[in-house]
């Protein structure tokens, strides 16, 4: 893609001729009248000043090449608000659990209770599995799966003595403070990009340089994980306030299903079908609301409006903000490399 | 020759200040000291400031009487010194005064002195000029920090200069200042010390040799180097490459030059002195530049002074560097690169050292640079001093948050320069004597 020309005689004098012309010159304000005729300015800096230019000329193609807004995601309100649907219903799981731990810590779930809602999920959870899931199911996958179920929940029920130990020498209300903490963290780092719709995550993705790229996916993992593990710790330091071994094992149970392996499920659900999801989306949000009314009239008030906030006013608000959108692009960026770095 | 100086407001008194001096080496520093050797030349009083490097501190005297302050301050990161907004007052003053200045001359915008100085010139009511070496984008945070510290300087600068016209633009973009006010003056290259010596390298006949000369770093492109390299060597089987410089990326050339069994192709000369480039760039035929962004690109001319064919990536300001027929440019993407590189070679046979050495002299010279810049010297003279007031008014009007914080600055800076001329009153000052201009020179630059 060069421009090089063969080199011409005729190019040469004609520099020649003007660079001449121009330097010979010794008035500062530079009113070229050696220059045979007028000549049309260009944008290069060689042959000293341009005839009949003054250096701080403003030339009609000047901020010609500057792009606006070039690499904008338009967004529509309906997408937005779809895709807002799922972090509302991780909004809720984390607040059905913490419900659970309410009855639980005020002694209204006994174990045997908790340990049977834990096997419903659980079944419930691998039926849906079984439903959405895209890959067949082989007797080895299977025997993989349930070999990976036995070590995770016997993990669990061999370490509930511990669990249970583990902060007596803390005060209950550092408890509650570190919990409710650690559950922000939480929120705030999770993993959204699996429960939103596949395109918006390309269309933001694909627009960074491939080097970018990798960072940002770097980037992504690191928090999912701070995530995890901040919700992991919140249900030891809850568990680890209850009277017996099997209650704590039963209340981990139950919270490690809703943190770990809950997401799977929402993001098979997801791949399956849009609606499917937003049906499951609602009717996950509607249980909430009913388990917290009875607890709570001004948790229920609060719930009610950070769902509102999430999937009414925020995306209204993007939506909004996006005109104040200014990305300016032009010759002067830093060219990206079109290939990986390894 | 007639001296413009009669023509003009009379004999310029300049302070050029910037973090980048000797022994520091690069574009600034060669743009300050050619442009004050030759502004010395043509009558005017140039001191150079700079921050201490090593043990190089206090004041130091160069070719033909240029005096450097090498003011006792640490430099803090990359060369800039730690920025103290008013610390530097007292200092910056008292070289202004004694010396007599008249007029400050920043250069580069992200050297932390040039700032501070010329934000104190503009307190003492000096007039000043800021010259913009590099390009910014606008996208992160860093360049965001920036932009808008040279927003806070530009507000109350009288005439700003760009070495291209696609810095021009972004210096526009990035400070909202009229563009009238902002002139294109290039650098140059001193023909005298690149010439070519065709005794130094092969017959193209036998050997085609690429030259790269850059810090190898992401910003120089070293990466697009490692991909097209390879695939050059593989398709023209008579070329060879020198590389000099160091830095970061020299370990993935290595690898590179390891993996394709290139060691007798491809010559790595690790970092080479300013002295030597000349000595590396004659050895060659076409010298290779894979900068991603860079606003001038000095290097290409002192390779084409030295009558090397350039193949450069069309990146910021280098399209307009050279004339069509001197360069081959080509998109920073390998594929790309590879195909312009091939049509240099075959251009190769047209390419004459020598007329291609002239053409330079008659494009670039510093004494052109001077010239031009005197006019802009000229305008900021003429134009009027404002008081506090109406600067704060052109501060305030940077934004919303930052324009108070700007006043802010400003006056408690002024504030400081009050109490200053209180403790120690200008007139009370020893006034440093002028050395006598410089004697019937050799304008060899010219």
């Amino acid at each position: 893609m060069g421009e090089a020309r063969g080199v011409t005689m005729e190019g040469i004098k004609e520099e020649a001729r003007v660079a001449e012309g121009c330097r010979q010159f010794e008035d500062p304000r530079h009113d070229c009248k050696n220059c045979p005729q007028r000549v049309r300015w260009k944008k290069v800096v060689y042959g000293g000043m341009q005839c009949g230019y003054a250096d701080n000329y403003k030339d009609s193609s000047f901020l010609e090449a500057m792009v606006m807004n070039a690499n904008v995601v338009k967004r529509d309100t309906a997408t937005v608000m779809v895709d807002s649907v799922g972090i509302a219903s991780h909004v809720s799981v984390v607040a059905l659990v913490a419900t659970v731990w309410t009855h639980a810590l005020n002694g209204a779930l006994p174990a045997s209770v908790l340990l049977l809602l834990d096997a419903l999920v659980l079944l419930m959870g691998f039926l849906a599995l079984l439903l959405t899931i895209k890959c067949v199911f082989s007797l080895p996958f299977v025997v993989q799966i349930a070999r990976n179920f036995t070590l995770f929940v016997s993990a669990i029920y061999v370490l509930a003595p511990v669990f249970q130990t583990l902060t007596r020498s803390i005060s209950s209300d550092s408890i509650w403070a570190l919990t409710v903490s650690l559950l922000v963290v939480h929120l705030f780092c999770h993993d959204y990009t699996s429960s939103t719709s596949p395109s918006t995550v390309a269309a933001s993705l694909s627009k960074d340089a491939p080097s970018k790229k990798t960072s940002k996916a770097q980037e992504t993992t690191l928090l999912a994980n701070v995530s995890m593990n901040a919700s992991i710790v919140a249900s030891v330091l809850i568990a680890s306030r209850l009277p017996t071994h099997l209650y704590v094992f039963a209340l981990m149970l139950f919270s490690l299903e809703f943190f770990l392996l809950f997401p799977l499920v929402t993001h098979c659900i997801r791949q399956r079908s849009v609606n499917l999801h937003l049906g499951f989306s609602c009717t996950l949000i509607f249980f909430t609301l009913g388990l917290i009314f009875p607890l709570s009239r001004l948790a229920f008030v609060l719930f009610i409006t950070v769902i509102v906030f999430i999937t009414l006013v925020c995306p209204y608000w993007l939506i909004r903000i996006q005109e104040y959108k200014f990305e300016i692009n032009g010759p002067w960026d830093e060219a990206k490399l079109c290939f990986d770095l390894d | 020759m007639v001296d413009s100086g009669q023509q003009s407001y009379g004999r310029h008194r300049v302070l050029m200040v910037s973090d980048f001096f000797y022994p520091n080496f690069g574009g600034v520093e060669n743009h300050i000291y050619y442009l004050s050797q030759c502004l010395l030349q043509r009558g005017h009083k140039v001191v150079v400031a700079t921050h201490a490097y090593g043990r190089r501190s206090g004041v130091r005297y160069m070719t033909n009487g240029l005096k450097v302050y090498y003011i006792p301050r640490l430099p803090f990161i990359q060369q800039n010194v730690l920025p103290t907004l008013s610390g530097s007052l007292p200092i910056i003053r008292t070289i202004l005064v004694r010396e007599g200045i008249t007029l400050v001359h920043g250069h580069q915008a992200f050297s932390t002195l040039c700032h501070e100085s010329l934000l104190h010139a503009r307190t003492m009511g000096l007039r000043v000029v800021f010259t913009d070496h590099s390009l910014y984008g606008f996208a992160d945070l860093g360049s965001i920090h920036m932009n808008k510290v040279l927003q806070f300087t530009l507000a109350d600068v009288h005439q700003a200069i760009c070495v291209s016209h696609t810095s021009k633009e972004n210096t526009v973009l990035r400070s909202g200042l009229n563009p009238e006010k902002v002139f294109v003056i290039p650098n140059a290259v001193d023909t005298a010390m690149f010439r070519p010596d065709p005794e130094a390298c092969p017959s193209i006949k036998d050997q085609v040799i690429i030259v790269v000369i850059s810090r190898l770093v992401y910003r120089k492109g070293a990466d697009l180097l490692v991909e097209v390299i390879p695939e050059v060597c593989r398709l023209f089987p008579k070329v060879r490459f020198i590389v000099g410089g160091d830095g970061p990326k020299r370990v993935r050339l290595e690898e590179m030059r390891e993996k394709h069994g290139l060691q007798d192709r491809v010559e790595m000369l690790g970092s080479v002195p300013h002295a030597e480039v000349r000595s590396v760039l004659v050895r060659g035929h076409i010298f290779l530049n894979s900068s991603l962004t860079e606003a001038f690109c000095i290097a290409i001319l002192e390779a084409a002074s030295c009558g090397l064919l350039t193949v450069s990536t069309r990146v910021g300001g280098v399209p307009e560097v050279l004339p069509d027929d001197m360069i081959v440019l080509a998109p920073p993407v390998p594929a790309e690169m590879v195909v312009a590189i091939g049509q240099a070679i075959k251009l190769l046979p047209q390419v004459d050292p020598f007329s291609m050495h002239n053409r330079m002299k008659n494009l670039y010279s510093w004494m052109d640079v001077a010239k031009r810049t005197e006019v802009v010297y000229d305008q900021a003279l003429r134009s009027e001093d404002d008081d506090l007031l109406l600067r704060l008014g052109r501060y305030y009007a940077c934004g919303p948050w930052a324009g108070k914080l700007f006043c802010l600055v400003a006056v408690v800076n002024y504030i400081v320069w009050c109490f200053l001329e209180w403790q120690q009153p200008a007139k009370e000052m020893e006034i440093t004597p002028d050395l006598p201009p410089p004697q019937a020179f050799v304008d060899k630059l010219d």
